[in-house]
């Protein structure tokens, strides 16, 4: 816990750098789970909803990797980072809980690969969770990173 | 010259209403009828992208409300959000105009006009916060 708290900052960039390389790997979602051919069953505006709110997802996803390039804006311990990095905890924490919660996968792709990928994306958001709870904690004045 | 703390409140008070039209959308526009056409993994990825833009959004808002001066006070951080957020709703304005379909939106021309101005004031008062900051020496 010592060691975790000490290196609080690098952890962090660790963070920023997992989601952007999530984001990287996220555009080949769509292709994978065919969601181009699958919404175009859809009418015109739930269609392009679908796709500006992935759009958005996405670009939310690419400002907390950005903003987690600068620890010290995370870990200034003002009200503000606190709030920030409380968010992004919560952010993450549920998306942890949808994986395994919410999202049907019995139709979902096969295979070592598939399986492979989902447990790479499961312990980023499993590490993104704590390293952003961790980050909160500090911001609230519970130990000093 | 900074972004008058008002501006703040109202750029937060319209965000929780375009949050809530969320909500209304799903009804009027029968989501849930429409999306039984795809797998059900698509409607859960759907109905997760939009909680997860209801919250995004209520998180802006309660920023605007709980840390308005750090969007008139040009701190780094607080110019950096408003520059995120001037091109989150500046693009939901192109978007709007260009991406979503003509028909509809003159069916529901009040909606139409009601989010672009929305959405074009919400870009205006950030990028303003963003680039005037703590404002400028006179």
């Amino acid at each position: 816990m010592t060691w975790l708290i000490s290196h609080l900052p690098t952890l962090i960039v660790m963070a920023g750098v997992g989601q952007l390389l999530l984001i990287a790997a996220s555009l080949a979602i769509p292709r994978v789970l065919g969601w181009k051919e699958e919404t175009a069953k859809l009418r015109p505006l739930t269609r392009q909803v679908f796709w500006t709110y992935a759009i958005y997802i996405w670009c939310t996803n690419l400002s907390f990797g950005l903003v987690s390039l600068r620890p010290d804006w995370l870990l200034d311990r003002s009200p503000l980072a606190a709030c920030v990095t409380g968010f992004i905890a919560a952010y993450w924490t549920g998306r942890v809980g949808i994986q395994f919660f919410y999202f049907d996968r019995s139709d979902a792709p096969q295979g070592r690969h598939v399986k492979l990928a989902e447990a790479v994306l499961v312990t980023l958001f499993v590490y993104l969770t704590i390293v952003y709870g961790l980050a909160l904690l500090s911001n609230l004045g519970v130990f000093q990173a | 010259m900074s972004v008058p703390p008002v501006l703040i409140y109202v750029a937060g008070t319209l965000m929780l209403l375009v949050a809530s039209a969320n909500i209304f959308a799903f009804g009027k526009f029968r989501y849930r009828e429409h999306l039984r056409q795809v797998p059900l993994v698509m409607r859960q990825v759907f109905l997760v992208q939009n909680a997860y833009i209801m919250f995004v959004q209520l998180g802006f808002a309660l920023l605007c409300f709980c840390f308005t001066d750090e969007f008139t006070s040009g701190s780094p951080i607080g110019r950096g959000i408003a520059g995120y957020l001037a091109v989150f709703w500046g693009s939901r304005v192109v978007l709007q105009l260009f991406y979503y379909d003509r028909e509809l939106r003159r069916q529901n021309r009040v909606f139409d006009v009601m989010f672009i101005v929305a959405d074009g004031f919400l870009a205006i008062v950030f990028a303003a916060a963003a680039i005037l900051g703590g404002g400028i020496a006179s």
